[in-house]
């Protein structure tokens, strides 16, 4: 249920290009062939009484509220499930009708709870609502025979209780977990009277359900309900922003007494979500109103002090000096900055503009940097942008999907689910992974490959796809010659059939059997429409850039870009990964990923700016740390980034923040960066944001100001407070004159403005002249280079081996109820599915070492060692661990290594060599020092 | 980091991949760091891949 009744239409509709007409109650109206009579009824204004239809949902006809009586037909049939024919003459209200409803709804009332003056969904119950519509004035059966009423309520689930007494088991929940969630942890148990709801046997806490929320929000009473409404009372206002977690970029409506946020509701207008959600973004809003969250600026003239609150003047006064006088002293670039992907366009857009115009140098990148650097290098070197090519709608479209190195289910849940549903269709599917994700096998979805590829062997195994397409005849020549570079294809078609790259040489090395690679070749060339979706697990190795080229390749030699249902698609790891990078955040690019030294770009912007651009690229990350481990970076700007526990090498980015002579944090929370820093400069939530990110199908939504800022300052405020402390000040009134801004400067963004969107709720960019309302898909009719450029994309192996020390291979990843480092879900309820990082290792690998499940090991590499619980699992393969970096005392990346990206410095998360061993530590070491303690006394 | 960078020219001529070497220098490297590796490549002579020494007097030039 939600506040904002947006109109529900009953049952979803057709997407027949033929019409018929048919009247309902004597009005005329036109309907697609296929829409049922409830939604032509609609179409035409006319409400029918309804509980178990939703628009989201396929029709069902339990309920029998929604009878109506057409001329011509015995009965009087559902209106949900009965299709419109033409010239059909309906009638939904009749006396017939209108008795048989009241009769139906007097006999679900004579089963439910009279509490409606204090029941928690009291004013958004559709019970309530269909009670008054059927003009039910009384229950002739009386309420004392065998009912529900005394049903128990489940409250394990941390942010909904389900209490049965009050459903009326219209199966919407069960529908909505089936068709849009797909978790199927929903169904109908038991018969007749005894029938009810339930997640399997079990408590919902203990079931199958991921908390995505469906089930609450297909709920048309108060059985499932939000607890936060249970305990607040409903809401009163409805402010419509955006998430702030994955890059999948949900549109929600915030619902809010007065400026307390009481639930998240997923919008159906949102462009990436059409309503639904996952148990981020729809209840792991806490973090935002946390005790933990610094209000005001801190200082500290050393790392060893403790921390002074100061005012906002003091600290950036305090900041803009030392910038100045370490660049006095060491130099204009031995300052840098590093802009963040979870804060909006516009926040980004002035830090990098500080940077460069306020410090005087390029030295300016992005978290992006530790994982989709690659994505940009790669896609801009064969396509000409550095952008996915399709919409999430597209999976609709695809008949084979090819997911690499990604867990969309975990990662991208809403997307996942899409996908899911595409799948459940009959799509086919091959999964490159080393781990065996949900989606190789989970209900009614099974994978067809699963090449379960030595970490490190991307690169071998889809050159090897390439060399079966190029020598099994499978390349789509019409393509090529229409939408290609001849010269570049030429040479990659001499490369790709060379032996090396055959399946049955790249078995060895990858552990893949060559009937699979071939197998798995063969089904995506022979599509028809093929789609290609990618993570970190390709970007975040040694080869991560060519890995992004060899799939563009691939895609390309198949014929499978710029249509729907295909393309080369990144899921990014955070809300506004797109956005930052777009927003001129690498060294090397102004906005719009123009190089800094296109003289006739940077003219452009010194122009608009009033200040002198520099033409030379400036450090990335890692370059920027090691300067600083070596005496010659001194300060650094870290806006909403933790590198200290997200970044690799964990011991090195302390030395390197702790060499330096100031360090700038700008988040909500003192993290783990902020344990080096010298001020700390409060941010805003997303839920005080204003302005805009920008997700992974590169789709513009709006972020808006849903309660006042609790610091007192928007961030891009405090960035031009310090940008003119340094003496350049930036003037805006508002974040939507930044846009503005933005708009002038990029060409992919020279139609967008806040008003736009608030007009058309959002565009994907290309949006200008030539596309005024965006682009759900690019390379449509051509590149945007022009001709698509395949390059020859050779697999070098890692420097990262294997030894007799550290014989285990080492992969991370991220888990559905977590996010990132976990700033933000560490301080929800979501702890209570994952309060640790564990070590997943398969039984084998478990046994020879004398590790059983749920025992402390100690995990260590040749950088760094960590402890953690081990996991015995069969979901990884012998040789292969693998774990997730969201807890900073685990510290994931105290082991992970300096090795990265030939091409971008994007580090290799994924491949570092380890060995496991049984540890003592937590509750034994504890209590054992505890025994050892009383022996002495 | 250069050593990587060459290696993935594997498959293209030595011209094309001096070419390719010193536009990515260009492209992404500061000019601290190329002047510090043509001065390692000054002190070390025929450590670094030949490839990328050609490229680094390239970008001198």
């Amino acid at each position: 249920m939600t506040l904002l009744h947006e109109p529900d239409y009953g049952t979803p509709a057709s997407t027949s290009p033929e019409c018929i007409d048919v009247v309902v109650d004597g009005i005329p109206v036109s309907v697609p062939v296929g829409t049922s009579v409830m939604r032509a009824a609609a179409d035409a204004g006319v409400g029918v009484p309804k509980l178990c239809a939703t628009d989201s949902l396929q029709p069902f006809g339990s309920c029998r509220l929604c009878l109506v009586e057409i001329d011509g037909k015995k009965g009087t049939p559902a209106s949900c499930t009965t299709p419109c024919e033409p010239g059909m003459v309906v009638r939904t209200q009749t006396p017939r009708v209108e008795e048989l409803r009241r009769n139906v709804m007097e006999l679900y009332i004579s089963d439910h709870p009279l509490d409606c003056l204090t029941c928690p969904a009291n004013g958004d119950c559709e019970l309530q609502d269909m009670a008054g519509v059927v003009g039910l004035r009384e229950v002739r059966y009386g309420y004392d025979g065998e009912n529900h009423l005394d049903a128990p309520t489940d409250n394990s689930n941390p942010y909904f209780s389900f209490d049965e007494s009050k459903c009326i088991v219209c199966s919407r929940c069960v529908r909505a977990c089936d068709e849009i969630q797909g978790t199927l942890a929903l169904t109908i148990v038991g018969r007749g009277f005894d029938s009810k709801v339930s997640p399997g046997g079990r408590s919902f806490f203990d079931s199958e359900c991921v908390s995505c929320g469906a089930c609450v929000q297909a709920c048309p009473t108060a059985t499932l309900e939000e607890k936060s409404v249970i305990d607040l009372g409903m809401p009163t206002r409805t402010v419509q922003t955006t998430c702030a977690y994955c890059g999948v970029g949900c549109s929600f409506n915030a619902e809010l007494r007065g400026d307390e946020l009481v639930r998240m509701v997923p919008a159906k207008d949102g462009g990436a979500n059409e309503g639904h959600s996952c148990v981020k973004g729809r209840f792991a809003w806490g973090y935002a109103t946390h005790t933990d969250r610094v209000l005001a600026p801190l200082v500290r003239e050393s790392i060893d002090e403790p921390w002074r609150e100061a005012s906002w003047e003091e600290a950036i006064g305090f900041a803009a000096d030392r910038i100045r006088d370490i660049q006095s002293r060491h130099g204009v670039d031995s300052v840098g900055g590093i802009t963040s992907s979870r804060c909006t366009n516009e926040e980004v857009f002035v830090v990098q503009k500080m940077v460069r115009a306020a410090f005087g140098t390029n030295n300016v990148d992005t978290c992006a940097r530790v994982c989709h650097s690659p994505t940009g290098y790669g896609l801009k070197q064969t396509f000409g942008t550095s952008a996915g090519t399709q919409d999430f709608k597209s999976v609709q479209e695809a008949d084979v999907i090819m997911v690499i190195g990604a867990n969309p289910t975990d990662a991208h849940p809403v997307f996942g689910s899409r996908m899911k549903r595409r799948l459940r269709e009959g799509a086919r599917l091959i999964v490159l992974d080393p781990r065996r994700i949900d989606l190789v096998r989970s209900p009614h979805i099974e994978s067809d490959f699963h090449l379960q590829l030595q970490p490190g062997t991307n690169v071998a195994i889809v050159n090897a796809m390439g060399h079966v397409v190029a020598t099994e005849g499978l390349i789509d020549r019409e393509f090529i010659a229409d939408r290609c570079d001849p010269v570049t294809f030429a040479a990659w078609e001499e490369f790709i059939r060379q032996p090396e790259n055959s399946p049955e040489a790249v078995e060895a090395v990858s552990g893949v059997p060559a009937e699979e690679i071939r197998g798995a070749a063969r089904l995506y060339a022979a599509g028809p429409n093929s789609a290609i979706y990618y993570g970190l697990g390709v970007t975040e190795h040694s080869q991560g850039s060519t890995m992004v080229m060899a799939m563009a390749n691939l895609a390309m030699a198949t014929g499978n870009i710029g249509r729907d249902g295909v393309g080369v698609n990144p899921l990014r790891g955070q809300n506004n990964v797109q956005g930052s990078c777009d927003m001129g955040s690498f060294p090397h690019e102004l906005p719009g990923y123009r190089h800094v030294s296109d003289d006739a770009v940077r003219e452009q912007f010194e122009a608009l700016w009033g200040a002198d651009l520099r033409g030379d690229p400036g450090m990335r990350i890692p370059n920027m740390l090691d300067a600083a481990v070596v005496g010659e970076f001194k300060a650094l700007f870290v806006q909403g980034e933790d590198i200290a526990q997200s970044d690799p090498n964990t011991q090195h980015v302390q030395r390197a923040l702790e060499s330096m002579e100031l360090v700038i944090v700008q988040d909500l929370f003192l993290n783990e960066t902020a344990r080096y820093a010298h001020v700390f400069l409060p941010g805003t939530s997303f839920l005080e944001k204003d302005g805009t990110f920008t997700n992974a199908e590169r789709r513009i939504n709006r972020v808006r100001p849903v309660m006042a800022s609790k610091t007192g300052k928007q961030e891009w405020e405090v960035t031009c407070d310090l940008s003119a402390a340094l003496g350049y000040p930036m003037h805006y009134d508002s974040s939507s004159q930044i846009m503005d801004e933005i708009a002038a400067l990029t060409p992919t963004f020279a139609g967008v403005s806040f008003a736009l969107l608030d007009e058309v709720g959002s565009v994907q960019w290309p949006c200008n002249a030539e596309h005024p309302l965006g682009t759900p898909i690019m390379h449509v009719e051509g590149f945007v280079r022009g001709k698509g450029a395949f390059q020859v994309t050779p697999f070098v192996p890692t420097d990262e081996r294997t030894t007799r020390r550290y014989p285990l291979v080492l992969t991370t990843g991220r888990i559905l109820s977590q996010y990132n480092v976990g700033a933000q879900t560490r301080r929800t309820a979501n702890v209570a599915w994952h309060d640790e990082d564990v070590l997943d290792i398969h039984e084998a690998d478990a046994e020879a070492r004398g590790i059983a499940d749920g025992t402390w090991v100690t995990i260590a590499s040749r950088v760094g060692t960590t402890v953690m619980r081990a996991h015995v699992t069969d979901r990884v393969p012998p040789g292969v661990v693998y774990t997730t970096f969201h807890f900073p005392g685990s510290g994931a990346n105290v082991i992970t290594t300096e090795y990265s990206d030939w091409a971008t410095n994007c580090p290799e998360y994924k491949v570092t060599a380890v060995e496991v061993t049984p540890t003592l530590r937590g509750p034994e070491a504890t209590a054992l020092a505890a025994d050892a303690e009383s022996v002495l006394a | 980091m250069s050593g990587q960078i060459a290696a993935n020219c594997a498959g293209l001529t030595d011209e094309q991949s001096v070419t390719r070497i010193s536009d990515h220098l260009r492209a992404f490297w500061t000019p601290v760091m190329i002047a510090e590796l043509q001065a390692y490549d000054g002190e070390h002579p025929g450590e670094l891949d030949p490839r990328v020494s050609t490229a680094l007097g390239q970008l001198v030039a």
